[in-house]
């Protein structure tokens, strides 16, 4: 798949990419890299200019209303009409068949929105929660978050990863696009990169583990060759390729900013 | 004949599941009920606010009620304008990525979205704005200068007969409000601004059009009318006697009636079907909309 905003400056190019359901997908990348555009082309708001883009059955383009009813998308910048999750619940919720309203009111008690709660009146963090609950509850076929933990505070976006593990539903595809790294991790069980307009990488944590070591600490293990080292405030963060395939831990952050320096080899290795 | 049936039986199942994805009214209900939510104070508000201001220039000019043609006249205009202000606030949303996102992933088909804006635009909002105009002008009327209204509910033909109504009220308003849907849903920025340029250039063109022709006319005679008169001057000589009392020329309205009526049912069919294809060409361009 093609698409480019401008004429001759091509944001994606050849661009291939494959959801399974049962995926909580993390979309990474850069500013300007193009998550959320890509976000849009699968949720139908943008169209790609050659190439293909199927979700399911349908061809998101059409946005025919089985597959509007399918799909829920949160965008970065959220926009409420309705006054009150209350009034969500009444005006919005019946044009998703699938809507759950006793999770939605678990949601929010969890989230500490309330139900009547005047969200024109309430700060963005709250407006965004009220949001995650409602998408959450549409129990869609797909869940598309785009940058969902801005503007919640630290508790939220603790709570909003136990809410996604708990509600986790494995013919769903969840895709949460973020730059904030460090909010997806222990969410996510696979992680895309995107970078040049082109999918680096789409692959399972686990296998990420397999074929990576993560470490952190004030010293580095001897013998090994550093694919990436950072220090940081907290000591340093390092990457090697793990020879004995033993899974670990994977910090998402450290993979994130170590392929940012060095995607060739995170390339060879993870594409291997 | 089971055979029959059992065809017949198809083809309805067929075209249900095909209008299905068309239009469907329950979803055209949600829709409505949603809007009128979230938007019932806004209008109310905006209507007064709008409104108001029209009310107050028909009572400065015609403060005595007797220039009936003149009072439908300013309903007319204002309608178009207000209508069009009407209509944009709808897809006002729409220029916002987070609304319009929001809207274009809203569960329905464009053609529901899109009679949305027409069931507000034109089949609430005429009635009312139709109805709060003239009831304000006739109540004021009645309070400032009741020894007029007898004559007044008598002149004035902007509401009787109906076909009058239809033809220079709603068949404009019908045409602008196509004009401004197109726009709105075409241009991301500076709708109205644009959608009134177009208005401004048609208006201009028609009167200089017309500049000619009455001229023809009026030197004859040996007057003038002003630019607005020129504007609305082929709809209104034919079907609405009455307004030939704008110019005070029955004689000039005697000359030109049968030419005016040839001009009249080519206007009606040209701004009819090009209304068609504004609210065609909006539904294909709300289909390609993107964010």
């Amino acid at each position: 798949m093609d698409f480019s905003y401008l004429k001759g400056q091509e944001l994606f190019r050849d661009m291939n990419l494959s959801l399974l359901p049962g995926g909580i997908y993390g979309l990474l990348g850069k500013n300007g890299a193009g998550k959320t555009t890509l976000l849009k082309l699968i949720c139908g708001l943008s169209f790609p200019l050659k190439g293909k883009i199927e979700v399911g059955e349908f061809t998101p383009s059409n946005r025919e209303v089985s597959f509007l009813t399918d799909i829920f998308f949160l965008g970065e910048e959220i926009y409420i009409a309705e006054r009150t999750p209350k009034e969500m619940e009444i005006y919005l919720a019946p044009f998703y068949p699938s809507f759950d309203n006793a999770l939605f009111k678990k949601l929010l008690v969890q989230l500490d929105v309330e139900y009547t709660d005047q969200l024109a009146q309430v700060s963005y963090g709250q407006k965004k929660k009220a949001m995650i609950a409602f998408g959450i509850a549409c129990n869609t076929k797909y869940l598309f978050m785009d940058e969902p933990t801005n503007g919640l505070d630290i508790p939220s976006k603790a709570l909003f990863r136990s809410i996604m593990a708990s509600t986790y539903d494995e013919n769903r595809i969840t895709v949460i696009s973020t730059h904030q790294v460090r909010d997806l991790q222990s969410m996510i069980d696979s992680v895309i990169i995107l970078n040049n307009g082109q999918i680096q990488f789409n692959i399972t944590l686990d296998k990420v583990s397999e074929k990576l070591t993560f470490g952190h600490g004030s010293t580095v293990p001897e013998g090994v060759e550093l694919l990436y080292s950072a220090n940081g405030e907290m000591g340093k963060s390092y990457i090697f390729k793990n020879d004995d395939h033993l899974p670990g831990m994977v910090d998402l952050e450290t993979l994130f900013n170590g392929f940012i320096s060095e995607p060739h080899a995170f390339n060879q290795i993870l594409n291997d | 004949m089971g055979l029959f049936l059992n065809h017949m039986l198809l083809i309805k199942y067929l075209t249900t599941k095909y209008m299905e994805k068309i239009f469907n009214f329950n979803r055209f209900w949600l829709l409505v009920r949603k809007h009128f939510n979230e938007s019932r104070k806004t209008f109310l508000i905006s209507l007064i606010v709008m409104i108001a201001p029209v009310i107050l220039i028909t009572f400065l000019s015609n403060f005595n009620g007797k220039e009936s043609e003149s009072i439908f006249l300013i309903y007319v205009i204002s309608l178009v304008i207000i209508g069009g202000l009407y209509t944009n606030m709808f897809f006002k949303e729409w220029t916002y990525k987070s609304r319009a996102a929001s809207i274009l992933t809203l569960p329905a088909t464009p053609l529901e979205k899109l009679a949305l804006v027409l069931f507000f635009s034109v089949i609430v909002f005429f009635p009312v704005f139709t109805l709060v105009y003239h009831t304000t002008v006739i109540i004021i009327t009645e309070i400032f200068d009741s020894s007029n209204q007898g004559p007044f509910l008598e002149e004035y033909h902007g509401l009787k007969p109906v076909p009058s109504l239809i033809i220079y009220a709603l068949v404009p308003y019908l045409f602008f409000n196509s004009l401004f849907l197109l726009f709105s849903v075409c241009f991301k920025k500076k709708q109205v601004v644009i959608a009134f340029g177009v208005i401004m250039f048609l208006f201009i063109a028609i009167s200089i059009g017309n500049m000619r022709y009455i001229k023809s006319f009026t030197d004859l005679i040996g007057t003038s009318v002003n630019i607005i008169q020129q504007f609305m001057f082929f709809p209104t000589v034919v079907e609405y006697p009455n307004f030939s009392k704008i110019t005070e020329l029955s004689h000039f309205y005697t000359n030109i009636r049968i030419s005016s009526l040839f001009i009249l049912n080519t206007s009606i069919v040209v701004v009819t079907i090009s209304t068609l294809l504004f609210y065609l060409a909006s539904y294909f361009k709300l289909r390609e909309k993107q964010v």
